[in-house]
């Protein structure tokens, strides 16, 4: 029962930060692979399953721009924040640390002696 | 099968799932994804791509039809929140059918198990398989309200009515309410009921002829009303541990 609601805590948690995490790296052109190499290199392992199809999503809700490259040989969709998703993002990152500032106190607060 | 073939038959189920106009660009892209992700996998276990290798990699990237859903925003026919609503009202609805099929089907009251057993046949291809149109009526009625509180964001506002404070046990307003109809029906047709318990028994002593037989049906009904009274007394105690304000 308990593990059961801990996975379903977990992914719920984790739901919640995936956007922001993945419109971090996206300042700059990357394509789905490198986004998911990079995500996972500074410990945020996105499942495959799940980045591709946000990436689409939030590319048809016009947060993000998207193109064909054919930098190295095969062609890559890289995809980076469009204009009104770099605005998006800037107020998704201050919601983020204003949250992160509240969270952390009440944690600290909450924490035992 | 070859790992192009399975990277290839997975992109299939996933974009014949996609609206037609996204299907050709994302089956691309998922392919191209796939075979990176399967070559990134073979450098870093030191082999060679395989079959087992690819088969690994597509299911962990999920069932084809759960995939294909996150590239579109979900459609929602009945809103969760009235799930156990819908479940409530579709079981009810049906109970009620089928009671009232039932009752209709032992009209005249059989004479023998083996009418019985007919009239049960005839029950369940009428109206026990029929009253599957209710849920399919829930469904409508739900996903029209879910689509008007949508549409409409203030139709579904909460409005505060009278509250009603005298606590009415559940299970007890219930065995009255099914006292209250059986007593009416006796009062308005004795001899149907009384027909239909003759008949009853008529059917207990034709049918389990071995004392054992009809010994396990006895503890059964007995472990059945003790299991229902256990759970009286449960929800009694939990009523009466109930803080009440």
């Amino acid at each position: 029962m308990v593990t059961g609601a801990r996975e379903r805590l977990d992914l719920e948690l984790r739901r919640g930060v995936v956007v922001l995490a993945a419109l971090s790296q996206l300042r700059a052109f990357r394509y789905g692979y490198e986004l998911r190499q990079s995500l996972a290199e500074a410990g945020m392992p996105i499942e495959e399953g799940t980045l591709y199809p946000l990436l689409r999503r939030l590319e048809s809700q016009g947060v993000l721009t998207s193109e064909w490259r054919t930098d190295a040989g095969s062609p890559r969709r890289y995809y980076a924040l469009s204009d009104e998703g770099r605005d998006l993002y800037e107020e998704l990152a201050e919601r983020w640390r204003g949250l992160n500032k509240v969270m952390n106190r009440l944690l600290d607060d909450g924490a035992p002696e | 099968m070859t790992t192009d073939d399975i990277i290839e038959s997975y992109v299939l189920d996933v974009s014949r799932r996609l609206p037609r106009r996204q299907r050709a660009d994302v089956a691309t892209e998922l392919r191209l994804l796939l075979r990176e992700g399967l070559e990134a996998r073979a450098a870093d276990e030191g082999r060679h791509a395989d079959e087992a290798m690819a088969l690994e990699l597509v299911r962990a990237f999920g069932r084809p039809a759960d995939v294909a859903s996150r590239y579109r925003p979900p459609v929602t026919v009945i809103d969760p929140a009235d799930g156990r609503r819908f479940l409530g009202a579709s079981a009810a609805g049906i109970g009620v059918i089928w009671v009232a099929g039932l009752l209709a089907a032992f009209q005249p009251p059989p004479g023998s198990a083996g009418d019985a057993l007919s009239a049960l046949g005839a029950w369940w291809t009428g109206p026990g398989l029929g009253a599957l149109w209710w849920p399919g009526l829930m469904v409508v009625c739900f996903a029209a309200a879910a689509r008007a509180r949508r549409r409409r964001p203030g139709t579904g506002d909460w409005k505060p009515r009278a509250v009603d404070r005298d606590e009415v046990h559940r299970a007890g307003a219930l065995a009255a309410t099914v006292l209250f109809v059986c007593g009416t029906a006796v009062l308005v047709n004795p001899g149907y009921l009384l027909g239909l318990a003759l008949a009853a028994g008529d059917i207990f002593r034709a049918a389990p002829t071995d004392e054992a037989v009809r010994g396990a049906i006895v503890l059964i009904v007995l472990l059945t009303l003790l299991d229902f009274g256990q759970r009286l007394r449960r929800q009694r105690r939990r009523v009466a541990l109930t803080p009440s304000v």
